[in-house]
């Protein structure tokens, strides 16, 4: 068997040598911390013995949540089979059950990936409404297969793989009128949102946007689909779901990332029952005509099963009061550098924009990037970033804006700890305006 | 294969990982006793033990600490001469790299890099002498870097250090060489270790373009040659810069 010691002490550098030497090579000049060897108490410790605080939200629980790792040894320690040949599979059977009980949703289609569950809420939206047209909107980040990437905000993550599929288009962001002229003809199968668009620069959809969605796809008999990888599990604070209290609840939920613990790859497509029997419900052959092998396995099920235990009311409403302390907080410290724009976002997901600093020698040029691979974006995220793994921050830039940076905090945080992370991104961005 | 340090008592800092595990590799494989330093990263530090068990050389002698302390300085070269009656080969390969530009690269990161890579080769060579002069031999081998000089756009503190040593190596081989001690330093190219790790691909294609033998260099080519360097082989040479670069 493979050691593990070997694996932490070697295995970093197979990774630059056999999976993505480009991933390694922009991790070790932008001073990322790499070399990460242990998770304790909710941080990363790197072979050094740094210690690091992860704002990406995969791990939502932190990093191995005791409770989350229990659950998988116990499982572990039963005889009952991951996966089932029938695909008749009990633990996916009581995932979905408890599902339907924290969001009323009662029908679910599992995946590894969010990009998978989209992908099956684009198929699921084209079998029931044969219609053609699928409208995204403009700033999405929704997965990387071809149904997602098509609906890909412009720009580096999209354009080199076209031809898209067809039929799939964007509607400018919040534009009401856009979307009433889009929905119009009546041929469009589904509308994509992200509640609050991550990459596209945390920006919660505005609230007439969200009205005018909601009527308009009932109106026009499109289905109304929300991608809530980023924002499901509770991150919002407004639930469950960030779009349990909507004037309409979405035909389609999508989950990820959190949902399997942060420990297990789990994706699931939530809609209901009466819809997807409409959908799928002719024939056998029908039923199953969407399908994966390994989307759904006991031992993903059973870490999501813990982490819906973990994700009680009272988290959720620490969510939304830790994240609202938090933005006030950051907002007050921040107000006054001519490089602060603002801090947006809800509950635990947040995004705060900057300006770049008006230096030639701070440029990615001079940073040593290639400026062919920077696409024209703002150099003042990564710079932050970058500042921030010193001070033991994990942050994270948002992939279709560059001017932010990125905290999606694990739920038992510390105040503390944030009260430290303020002061932290003060300094620094003091730090970055001094550099002018 | 000829064995040139058959016998040799060696001490490598910064020996377990990258270049400086290739060369205490390479001199277990000459026939070397090694000794040799480590930070912190005590997997790599026990994985290059076994490596060195494995190739058949005598049990080494593991040191973990800091170069940039005198104490552990003066207790791994008292190991190694209390372990094996005197110490013949000191390497000074222990070093930081951080990559940073010049806007970005505050006080502190310039003292610890200067730290490690000169006060580091300071205190071990100072400590190694004591007992080199005694018996009027010896052979010390600081490792320098290409970048202290040319082609690449390196970081101003590394390429500083880098510098340094160079001129604390020629200084060191006037003073000791009446001793019979020869002090040099072996400047490698770009390795598949170490700086390059952190080189943007860019920046790589250009220094592999500029490169007349077109690739980077392996730690185990620069590990024979800092075997040769410090063996009887090459007894007339002292405070010299070796450059192993592929023609740069």
């Amino acid at each position: 068997m493979e050691s593990h010691d070997d694996i932490l002490r070697a295995g970093f550098d197979e990774y630059r040598e056999f999976v993505n030497p480009l991933i390694a090579q922009r991790a070790a000049l932008a001073g990322e911390p790499i070399k990460i060897v242990a998770a304790r108490d909710g941080l990363l410790r790197d072979v050094e013995g740094h210690e690091f605080e992860d704002f990406h939200g995969t791990q939502a629980f932190d990093h191995r949540n005791p409770t989350i790792t229990a659950a998988i040894r116990e499982y572990l320690s039963t005889s009952a089979p991951s996966w089932y040949p029938s695909r008749v599979n009990p633990y996916a059977g009581r995932l979905a059950r408890r599902l339907y009980e924290r969001t009323g949703y009662d029908n679910a289609f599992f995946g590894c990936t969010g990009s998978d569950a989209i992908e099956a809420a684009l198929k699921f939206a084209r079998m029931l409404t044969r219609r053609p047209r699928i409208l995204g909107l403009e700033g999405a980040y929704h997965g990387c297969t071809f149904g997602s990437v098509s609906l890909m905000a412009k720009g580096y993550l999209r354009d080199p793989f076209g031809p898209f599929v067809q039929g799939t288009e964007s509607v400018p962001f919040g534009d009401v009128d856009a979307l009433a002229a889009a929905l119009a003809p009546g041929d469009v199968a589904c509308v994509v949102v992200e509640p609050v668009q991550g990459e596209g620069g945390v920006r919660a959809l505005p609230e007439p946007f969200i009205e005018a969605l909601c009527e308009l796809t009932q109106k026009h008999g499109t289905l109304l689909v929300a991608d809530e990888v980023q924002t499901g599990m509770g991150r919002t604070g407004r639930g469950v779901l960030a779009t349990e209290r909507w004037p309409r609840r979405p035909d389609v939920v999508v989950m990820a990332k959190q949902l399997g613990g942060g420990i297990m790859p789990l994706s699931v497509m939530l809609t209901r029952r009466e819809l997807f029997l409409k959908a799928y419900g002719d024939d056998f052959a029908s039923g199953e005509s969407h399908n994966n092998t390994l989307g759904t396995t006991a031992i993903s099920c059973v870490a999501a099963l813990a982490a819906l235990e973990l994700l009680t009311p009272e988290r959720i409403t620490r969510n939304q009061e830790l994240g609202a302390w938090l933005k006030e907080s950051l907002r007050d410290a921040l107000t006054g550098s001519p490089l602060f724009r603002e801090v947006r976002g809800v509950g635990m997901m947040m995004g705060v924009a900057l300006e770049p600093p008006d230096h030639p020698w701070v440029s990615f040029e001079h940073l040593g990037f290639e400026t062919s691979g920077v696409h024209g974006q703002s150099l003042i995220s990564p710079l932050m970033c970058h500042r921030l793994y010193r001070r033991g921050f994990f942050c994270f830039t948002c992939g279709h804006d560059w001017s932010l940076f990125r905290l999606q905090p694990r739920f038992d945080i510390p105040k503390e700890t944030l009260e430290r992370f303020v002061l932290a991104v003060k300094d620094e961005l003091a730090f970055i305006e001094g550099l002018q | 294969m000829s064995k040139l340090l058959e016998g040799s008592r060696c001490l490598v800092t910064g020996g377990s990982r990258g270049l400086g595990r290739a060369i205490s590799l390479a001199f277990a494989r000459h026939g070397a006793r090694v000794a040799f330093t480590y930070r912190r990263d005590t997997a790599s530090a026990d994985e290059t033990a076994r490596m060195l068990r494995d190739a058949g050389a005598p049990e080494p002698i593991v040191l973990q600490g800091t170069v940039t302390d005198s104490a552990h300085a003066k207790q791994a070269v008292d190991a190694v001469v209390s372990a094996w009656g005197a110490i013949d080969v000191l390497v000074n390969c222990a070093a930081v790299m951080q990559v940073l530009p010049i806007s970005l690269l505050e006080e502190q990161d310039f003292d610890n890099v200067m730290a490690v890579n000169v006060k580091g080769v300071y205190l071990f060579s100072r400590a190694a002498l004591r007992p080199m002069i005694r018996a009027k031999s010896g052979s010390i081998l600081n490792i320098g870097n290409f970048s202290s000089e040319r082609v690449i756009e390196a970081p101003v503190h590394y390429a500083a250090s880098k510098s340094a040593v160079r001129g604390l190596t020629e200084a060191l081989a006037r003073e000791v060489g009446r001793y019979g001690i020869r002090v040099n330093l072996l400047a490698p190219g770009m390795l598949d270790t170490g700086l390059a790790l952190g080189m943007p691909q860019h920046r790589m294609r250009e220094y592999i373009d500029q490169c007349p033998m077109h690739r980077v260099g392996r730690a185990d080519e620069i590990a024979e040659l800092a075997a040769f360097l410090v063996s009887s082989e090459s007894s007339f040479i002292s405070g010299a810069k070796i450059a192993a670069d592929g023609g740069l």
